[in-house]
């Protein structure tokens, strides 16, 4: 277990030690888009050029030594992953090529084949658009209706609340998605009690996890979601990959819906049996040089106390939060217990020209609507301001982020 | 990528002009633009008498460079016949696209190295191109 220490953290990043290519004058960029997606360690850049180097074959085909450690190797990293995330065993994680692709396998290997006109799915405007345009289409589809979850002023969803409506619906089959922690606001929901809540009533949990793995510790052996979707790479890991994660049981009543080579056990040219879970979802040549990645992110996730990580990232948000809305006409947005993502907005100036006007400043935001305009809509909002923290970014950063917006006041405010 | 002053006083000048801000009364023709990644939106409003654009608004709730631009729009179209509109508004989207040099001394020349700034592409051309569906509205059977 390696010591926390932020310039020994911060110096195993290749992107944060290198100069940006074209752009005088050649300073690092101060980059407070984490939550968009992290940048990556030498390990997990080392691990894909490893994979290709030595190991390059594609996986559960070949009949040649090379091509059976390509095999382990990919196998290796989904147990890797699967412990990672609490899971008992390696055959409930699913690899896709992210979070949206696992919401995609969900509902339309899942929902699709099981919801009815009488069946309900109930989403807040909060949720990203991976999440409700997803969940939209299907209710189109199987003309289930789309319900409205109860939630505070910030997309929070009280656990009793919730109580009360499901269990006052006569719907036989009800799905409940939620987000587990909030892209924009960073806000968390109560994910355990709501899952309890969800079981309880019969209902089926899906839970975007995109942003969950890098600020909160997870055992979804416990957590009680039915279908837990993640990614890579906003946890130091490659783009490009993720998971759907569900116990056994659930994964079996998912229907093959992409088809193609390694996802059957025997094909005549009339029909085709397919195979067990996983490699039943896991059609064509899977991205395995992407989950060797992923497992080196977990490896170096794990040389360090992850209390540690998460204690200085909360400070670094807590000092933008504070020195932000020490400015005239800020406002931080959300409450409660927090990701470290700060979103803000200012009075009379757009979130774009804060975020440009920080970027000729070297630090990288994002600004707009982040892939969430209902949410926009019910927060009276354009778009917000958005930096997003991890544990490599340092309190003078945050200080660079805080003094740009200050400047940004006195230039903007038309 | 080299640098562009995105935000140069002659820019910023623009943005705050409320010249052309708002809706015409009795347009002839309407269009809307929208940036998807940010939700911002422009609706151009013009009104077209025999055959030349004698006035035009933008309503937009954009940022500096979207509210800068709509105002050199409005500063670019007036006075010019329906054409020259449509010619003028298509070689401005040029120049923001890289894909042609700016002619001196015209109204969009501190935009034109937008297009070195991709993400804020959408930002410069969105009431432009909603003035090209304006335009097209006018003159669309039913004006």
């Amino acid at each position: 277990m390696s010591e926390f220490r932020v310039a020994g953290f911060r110096r195993r990043f290749p992107a944060l030690r290198s100069c940006h290519r074209n752009e005088a004058p050649y300073a690092p960029a101060i980059y407070l888009d984490n939550a968009a997606t992290t940048h990556r360690p030498d390990a997990v850049i080392e691990a894909t050029r490893d994979f290709y180097t030595y190991t390059n074959a594609n996986v559960h085909r070949g009949l040649y030594r090379l091509a059976d450690e390509a095999s382990e190797r990919f196998e290796a990293a989904r147990t890797t992953i699967a412990q990672f995330f609490g899971m008992p065993s390696d055959s409930e994680l699913i690899f896709t090529s992210g979070t949206t692709d696992s919401l995609n396998i969900v509902a339309n290997g899942f929902a699709q084949t099981v919801l009815d006109h009488r069946s309900e799915i109930w989403i807040s405007p909060f949720e990203h658009h991976a999440n409700l345009v997803t969940w939209q289409q299907v209710a189109r589809k199987s003309r289930a209706t789309l319900r409205k979850l109860p939630t505070d002023p910030w997309g929070l969803v009280d656990p009793t609340a919730l109580e009360k409506e499901l269990s006052s619906s006569i719907s036989p089959l009800k799905i409940v998605c939620l987000k587990h922690v909030c892209n924009v606001l960073g806000t968390i929901q109560d994910i355990q009690n709501l899952c309890r809540v969800i079981s309880k009533n019969g209902a089926v949990s899906v839970i975007d996890g995109a942003q969950a793995p890098a600020h909160v510790e997870l055992d979804l052996s416990s957590l009680g979601a039915d279908f837990y979707a993640t990614g890579a790479h906003k946890m130091y890991g490659p783009m490009g990959i993720g998971a759907l994660i569900a116990r056994r049981d659930r994964l079996e009543q998912i229907s093959p819906f992409r088809y193609g080579g390694n996802m059957i056990s025997s094909v005549t040219f009339e029909s085709t049996e397919f195979a067990e879970v996983p490699a039943r979802f896991e059609a064509g040549t899977p991205n395995a040089a992407g989950a060797v990645a992923w497992a080196a992110a977990i490896d170096f996730l794990r040389e360090y106390r992850r209390a540690d990580l998460h204690a200085h990232e909360h400070r670094l948000a807590e000092e933008a939060t504070t020195g932000l809305e020490s400015l005239l006409g800020v406002k931080v947005l959300g409450c409660g217990l927090k990701a470290p993502i700060v979103s803000f907005v200012v009075a009379g100036v757009h979130p774009h020209d804060i975020a440009g006007w920080l970027d000729q400043k070297g630090v990288a935001v994002r600004a707009g609507a982040h892939c969430c305009h209902p949410m926009m809509a019910a927060l009276g909002q354009v778009g917000t301001t958005r930096a997003s923290f991890a544990p490599y970014n340092t309190l003078s950063e945050v200080s660079a982020l805080v003094q740009g917006v200050s400047e940004a006041l006195r230039k903007f405010r038309l | 990528m080299t640098s562009f002053d995105l935000y140069q006083d002659l820019i910023l000048d623009y943005a705050r002009s409320t010249r052309g801000r708002g809706q015409v009364e009795h347009p002839t023709g309407r269009g809307q633009g929208r940036v998807a990644s940010c939700g911002d939106q422009a609706l151009v409003t013009v009104r077209v008498e025999g055959g030349i654009v004698t006035e035009a608004k933008v309503d937009c709730n954009g940022c500096a460079v979207s509210l800068a631009s709509a105002a050199m729009l409005i500063e670019t179209v007036e006075g010019k016949s329906v054409d020259q509109a449509r010619h003028a508004v298509g070689s401005a989207i040029a120049v923001f696209r890289g894909e042609r040099e700016v002619a001196s001394e015209a109204v969009i020349e501190p935009l034109a190295g937008i297009h070195r700034l991709p993400s804020r592409l959408k930002c410069a051309s969105l009431s432009w191109h909603a003035m090209l569906a304006a335009l097209d509205d006018s003159e669309s059977p039913g004006n």
